[in-house]
């Protein structure tokens, strides 16, 4: 810590003060533009809604389902989310533990995963799905999720740290065998770091946007980013038309952020503390 | 031990996983590079090499690989120069409010691309997104400007946001860097007389570089598949003079606008040898930075 007078501390307030407006600028017009008319947004900068956020709701609901897509992304990112901190928790557990032939070369292996980028082969990825007759389910965007490398990275690291093998063994001694072990006494010790990388892991799937667009071509089924897109491309937002609806795909823009700006703002000790840890990739 | 064979029962959801939905499709993308073959219409032609060959050829391969590399390139030094600055401030200040300053700056990176995106879509849009509104309101020009019709502006606003959502994250990992030196080694440096700005320079920055080019150069990875955001901007077409079409948006392009999945894959084979070049590189210069 470095001692310094009123003022200077005062003159570093004022750049972390416009940082923060920049942060919050573009949400603050999002959320003051979907509340007003399509002629309010385009004669006036004025940052407050004058109550037509129903009326833009019901017109971007008119153009597609977009509550369904609230909860097609609720169930595509609950159960990933599930699925991948499960296996992951699972897989981290078994290379921490177990000292089997190995071990090393293949948590290398895990590791090395993370340097094949997804993009480098979602012409396959796609391709594949095709052919099992799976374009437009879930289970693409959802079971890919159970191989997640990073995440086992973290986990093995914290279950290094804090699985007692004492526990274990006196466990085994009464009989338990090693799956029961696992779920009744390793687990719930497990939960902090599991959720952690839980919130993570739901924001990132909750945002999804390249999977979802090559492989949901049914509007019914899309999850918000790409319904939001499909939204502004019904109204034809960037092209060079006058541009029409603008407050409706606010409006979508703000009803598919409100679920993660209330998990950030719940979390927020939790996701800038993960952060901090230097455990997870933003 | 008679237990560790457990040990594979446990690994194994990973590897059957990895196995189904990551390694086959890189194969698979691997031996659709050899076909002629149409998304619509399955026609299995082999091809040999033609396709990687026309793709080493192909000079918008080359412009796609330059243009991901520019953007992170560009995007990245924004991002850690105000990375450390701000970490600087709330490593070496009592700060009110640090925790608040933080989530706010890294509640961008949280929002999806896609809202992202659009939001600033409609900002730049025309004739009536806001910016028009403010620069035609406040008598700055007196017509509205076609704003994503220029090159220039597509390249400062791609990277406006890439820094947007960016520093934040960045700013938080650095911070963790830096409060990480000792304190002795400051104290001992007050003693001395030396002032905040020297501290900061013969300090921090020479004790904080390693992890900042370590986050540097692993960034490059994720730097190079760079989509979402130019995607969308651009409406998928890469704007004027493709300009913002990265190499992720060129396969995609092939392989789902144009519908040759044959030459979209020999895109990917070239993409991944340049990959493989740059990891084997970044790779060494870490490894020699060790020692």
């Amino acid at each position: 810590m470095i001692g310094i007078s009123r003022k200077q501390k005062l003159g570093l307030y004022i750049p972390l003060i416009i940082l923060g407006i920049f942060s919050l600028l573009p949400f603050l017009i999002m959320v003051a533009n979907s509340g007003k008319t399509d002629l309010e947004i385009a004669t006036s900068l004025s940052l407050l809604p004058t109550g037509h956020l129903s009326e833009n709701l019901a017109t971007a609901t008119s153009l597609a389902p977009l509550y369904r897509g609230v909860l097609n992304s609720l169930f595509v990112a609950t159960f990933a989310t599930v699925l991948n901190i499960y296996f992951s928790t699972m897989v981290a557990y078994g290379f921490s533990v177990y000292k089997f032939k190995h071990n090393k070369k293949l948590f290398l292996f895990v590791l090395l995963t993370m340097m094949i980028p997804g993009q480098l082969t979602f012409i396959g990825f796609y391709d594949m799905v095709k052919s099992m007759g799976l374009l437009n389910s879930y289970i693409p965007l959802i079971l890919p999720g159970i191989a997640s490398a990073g995440n086992v990275y973290f986990l093995k690291q914290y279950c290094d740290q804090i699985v007692a093998i004492d526990t274990i063994e006196s466990a085994r001694i009464d009989g338990a065998n090693e799956m029961m072990i696992y779920h009744k006494c390793i687990l719930p010790i497990l939960t902090p770091a599991m959720s952690t990388m839980a919130i993570f892991t739901f924001i990132g799937n909750w945002n999804n946007y390249l999977v979802p667009l090559l492989i949901l071509n049914d509007s019914n089924k899309y999850t918000l980013p790409v319904m939001l897109r499909y939204i502004a491309g019904m109204s034809s937002i960037s092209s060079v038309s006058i541009a029409n609806a603008q407050g409706a795909i606010y409006a979508s823009a703000l009803v598919s952020v409100i679920p993660v700006i209330i998990i950030f703002v719940i979390f927020s000790k939790r996701i800038v503390g993960g952060l901090n840890a230097g455990s997870v990739k933003g | 031990m008679k237990f560790d064979k457990w040990g594979y029962l446990f690994i194994a959801p990973f590897f059957i996983a990895y196995f189904i939905f990551g390694l086959y499709p890189a194969i698979n993308t691997f031996r659709l590079a050899f076909f002629q073959y149409d998304m619509n219409m399955p026609t299995n032609n082999f091809v040999g090499l033609q396709y990687v060959i026309r793709a080493l050829q192909d000079p918008l391969v080359y412009h796609g690989i330059f243009n991901a590399i520019k953007y992170w390139a560009v995007g990245t030094v924004f991002v850690q120069f105000t990375a450390i600055l701000v970490a600087a401030v709330f490593t070496f200040f009592k700060i009110r409010g640090t925790h608040f300053f933080k989530s706010i700056f890294y509640l961008p990176s949280v929002v999806s691309s896609a809202v992202v995106a659009t939001i600033f879509s409609l900002f730049m849009g025309y004739p009536a997104g806001f910016v028009n509104t403010l620069i035609v309101e406040s008598g700055f020009v007196d017509e509205p400007i076609y704003l994503l019709g220029n090159p220039v502006i597509i390249f400062c606003l791609v990277i406006f946001i890439s820094w947007w959502m960016g520093y934040g994250g960045t700013s938080i990992t650095a911070g963790a860097g830096m409060t990480s030196i000792s304190d002795e080694l400051y104290e001992s440096a007050k003693i001395d007389g030396a002032s905040f700005p020297q501290i900061f320079r013969k300090i921090t920055i020479p004790l904080i570089w390693p992890v900042l080019t370590y986050m540097w150069m692993t960034s490059l990875i994720y730097g190079l598949q760079a989509f979402d955001i130019q995607f969308m901007l651009t409406d998928s077409s890469g704007g004027p003079n493709g300009v913002a079409q990265t190499i992720s948006m060129y396969i995609y392009k092939h392989g789902f606008e144009v519908g040759n999945v044959g030459y979209a894959s020999g895109v990917s084979i070239v993409f991944f040898i340049v990959i493989v070049v740059l990891s084997i590189i970044m790779l060494t210069l870490l490894q020699r930075r060790e020692k």
